[in-house]
């Protein structure tokens, strides 16, 4: 009997040994496969590929045009080609000029249309089947936040490019996503002082809004600051995206007793709408006693030459402008002008920036691993990139720093020069609490 | 009283611009008997042959832009400006008008080369084949516009001088109510279009001939008419009147590659509410459409039905098909 139970003992401890042993030798071509294949898309060989989806075609095709044309001339940058533009003035900087982490770098291009449908496939492509190591581009928050999901379930860093909405690094952030441009709280900050001293507090606003998540962000936004100020909200109207023919929703402006219109409209939306305003006579009125006034929130160089004269002297807020003299934006104008011949949009220039941002990053952290990546992202503090001072934040992803409010240029000393700096707004103006209510999201965890 | 009547002009503008695609669509489908998925193409070639003609008008010297001293940057100044100075600057500035003149031809052409070469080949096939075939030279048509001119929006302006708005309030003791006047002129030109088409098909032998036709076209072709030439000529008239449209929309939206697809769809909502074949159904539908499409963007309609205007159009049709099902003046 104890014979037979030292024998079952020894049965099960030798059943035990063998079966650590064979767990162990199974286990570690495992181990050997998962350095292998560590992330998604680990670059072999001498290149590394970057994926650029930005809208050819759609509503906001002409700032797609030139963010990618900012992305190709990043490419030249990082591969040491050309002028080197902002990498002589970015710092800290790690870049060497041979790529990076010493790989060549290519890329490959997408069209979003302007659809988050479109968007999703496209960068889907890119990662699985051109591996793409990381996937950057935008002009529609709508289409940002759904591309910025797809590159957190894929396991790619996502460096956002020109999305306004609060939502991409609010509620919809996300491990993978980082976002260089500003959004509609910063624009609302930064704007209603400027509008309270040239319009004062008594005024009667209607908005129209594009009916999609930046268009409802920036609504909310300036409608919090300008009620703040005592302005009244008489209405706020959603028009759809790529509507075109504005003037069914301008109509009821005309006598609907505001005194200022808000055109919560990007890109040829914008371009239409405002000139369509101005077309029905809204710049020529006088209501309660007041002239009429017409505001831009979001605006941009490229838009403001779509809407020619009828953009002059119309208050707006960007990212940032070809005229602004810091060394950082002066390399970036000279490289981009003598590329193209012609001055960078601000949808170019956070594109050229969050590229290099991401190169710089993988330096930093030695990998290409999103987690590393991620981590190097985190609180980087950075200047020389043409909006002084700034700092991705590590708990929402959101860059910080200083906020243009502009307005259409009524004297321009040249073709490009149509929008005018009216005020620098310091970041600790238009900065907020990552958790600010309406506002708080969850990153996630990496995905790696 | 005067919002109203804002909303009834503006639905009058858009409504031209509706009934003058749909009649050429229902013109062809009467005559020929043919879904022509590739009209709204035809009301963008109109919007281009406007572009054209204004690139062709602003070919320019480029000359060395000193204030931008970061790089070379350059301006370009138009030649005629350069030529004739004044006289240069207001021919440019007439370029629309002046594209109005160069579409006849241009568009009768492209339009007689469409019916000739490709939609000749369908007509005894079934309407799915004529509806692929020719919503596929849609996308080849626009795919050529997209290479040739890029897919941004072209800005073409109106004539300075009807750029801004019109006091019509003076005219119904209104005060301060405006309205552009070059919606106006496209409310305007698009009923004169309408009415030349009209005395063309009730006033000449010709026309005669083409309704005859359009009742039966066997007994016609009996009588020794050659009815297939006619009905040639008809597919020109109405690529004629789609490009006129398309030239005299282009201040109003700038053109892109891809807003004959954004009329067309609306405009075989039309034809069909209208009645297909019936010409008046397609100028009332046309009209009645684009009202309705103004008046449910009104913010007192939107606060009670949200999104009422992008459904409008379609909603309205579907009641209009329950209730008649061959259209507003189609008949059984």
């Amino acid at each position: 009997m104890t014979k037979k139970t030292i024998s079952t003992d020894q049965s099960r401890r030798d059943f035990l040994k063998t079966s650590a042993a064979t767990s162990l030798v199974a286990g570690a071509p495992m181990l050997f496969m998962k350095n292998a294949h560590a992330y998604v898309n680990e670059p072999k060989g001498g290149t590394v590929t970057l994926g650029f989806n930005v809208p050819q075609t759609g509503a906001y095709a002409d700032e797609g045009a030139d963010e990618l044309r900012a992305y190709k001339l990043a490419v030249k940058h990082l591969n040491g080609e050309g002028d080197g533009g902002m990498m002589n003035t970015m710092k800290p900087m790690s870049l060497k000029g041979n790529g990076i982490l010493g790989k060549k770098v290519q890329y490959v291009t997408g069209d979003t249309q302007t659809k988050s449908d479109a968007a999703r496939a496209s960068a889907k492509r890119m990662i699985e089947k051109d591996g793409a190591i990381m996937i950057t581009g935008g002009s529609s928050s709508g289409v940002a936040i759904a591309v910025q999901s797809l590159c957190q379930e894929a396991g790619v860093i996502f460096m956002a490019g020109l999305t306004h909405s609060n939502d991409t690094t609010g509620k919809d952030r996300r491990k993978h996503g980082f976002r260089h441009f500003f959004n509609t709280e910063m624009s609302g900050a930064a704007l209603a002082p400027i509008l309270e001293k040239e319009f004062g507090k008594d005024r009667t606003a209607y908005h129209l809004t594009a009916d999609y998540t930046w268009g409802w962000s920036q609504e909310g936004s300036i409608k919090k600051y300008t009620e703040n100020l005592g302005w009244n909200t008489k209405a706020a109207v959603r028009t759809p995206l790529g509507a075109g023919d504005f003037s069914q929703y301008i109509t009821p402006v005309l006598n609907s007793g505001a005194d200022v219109l808000v055109l919560n409209h990007y890109g040829k939306d914008m371009v239409n709408s405002l000139t369509q305003a101005v077309q029905f006579g809204l710049r020529d009125k006088n209501v309660n006693g007041k002239d009429f006034q017409i505001v831009v929130p979001l605006f941009s160089r490229l838009m403001a030459q779509g809407a020619g004269k009828n953009i002059k002297g119309i208050y707006g807020s960007t990212n940032w402008n070809w005229s602004l003299q810091d060394a950082g934006s002066q390399a970036f104008v000279k490289s981009f002008g003598a590329e193209y011949g012609f001055p960078p949009s601000q949808a170019a220039h956070t594109c050229y920036v969050q590229t290099l941002l991401y190169a710089n990053a993988c330096e930093m952290a030695g990998t290409f691993n999103p987690c590393g990546v991620a981590g190097a992202l985190e609180g980087f503090k950075f200047d020389g990139m043409g909006n002084g001072p700034t700092e991705y934040r590590a708990e929402d992803h959101q860059c910080f720093k200083d906020v243009l409010v502009v307005k259409g240029n009524e004297n321009s000393s040249s073709q490009f020069d149509l929008l005018k700096i009216v005020e620098v707004t310091p970041r600790s103006k238009v900065e907020y609490a990552h958790d600010m209510e309406g506002y708080a999201g969850n990153l996630g965890s990496c995905n790696a | 009283m005067d919002a109203i009547l804002l909303q009834i002009l503006n639905g009058l503008d858009k409504g031209g611009a509706y009934a003058l695609i749909a009649l050429g669509l229902t013109l062809v489908f009467g005559t020929l008997g043919v879904v022509n998925f590739a009209h709204g193409a035809l009301f963008m070639l109109g919007a281009f042959v406007a572009v054209s003609v204004q690139g062709l008008l602003t070919i320019s010297k480029k000359v060395k832009d000193e204030s931008i001293t970061f790089f070379d940057a350059y301006k370009e100044t138009p030649y005629l400006e350069l030529w004739w100075g004044d006289i240069g600057t207001a021919i440019i500035d007439f370029a629309v008008p002046i594209s109005i003149l160069v579409a006849i031809p241009v568009m009768l052409l492209i339009g007689l080369a469409m019916e000739r070469g490709l939609v000749r080949h369908f007509y005894k096939r079934d309407h799915a084949d004529q509806i692929l075939v020719t919503f596929g030279l849609a996308i080849v048509i626009q795919e050529i516009i997209k290479a040739n001119f890029g897919a941004n929006p072209i800005p073409t302006a109106a004539p300075a001088a009807v750029a801004g708005s019109a006091n019509i309030g003076a005219l119904f003791g209104i005060d301060g109510l405006v309205y552009p006047w070059w919606r106006m002129m496209y409310l305007v030109f698009s009923l004169a279009i309408i009415g030349a088409v009209f005395a063309f098909l009730h006033m000449t032998t010709f026309g005669m001939v083409v309704r005859a036709g359009m009742h039966d076209r066997e007994t016609v072709g009996l009588l020794g008419i050659n009815i297939e030439r006619r009905f040639t000529i008809v597919f020109g008239i109405a690529a004629i009147v789609a490009g006129l449209a398309g030239v005299m929309y282009t201040p109003i939206l700038p053109p892109d590659y891809h807003m004959g697809m954004d009329f067309l769809v609306l405009s075989f909502v039309v034809v069909v509410v209208g009645g297909m074949g019936s010409l008046g159904g397609a100028v009332a539908a046309g009209f009645l459409l684009g009202i309705l499409q103004s008046f449910a963007s009104m913010n007192e309609v939107k606060s009670i039905l949200p999104g009422i205007d992008q459904i409008i159009i379609y909603l309205v049709a579907v009641i209009i098909l329950l209730v008649r099902p061959r259209g507003l003046l189609g008949k059984d």
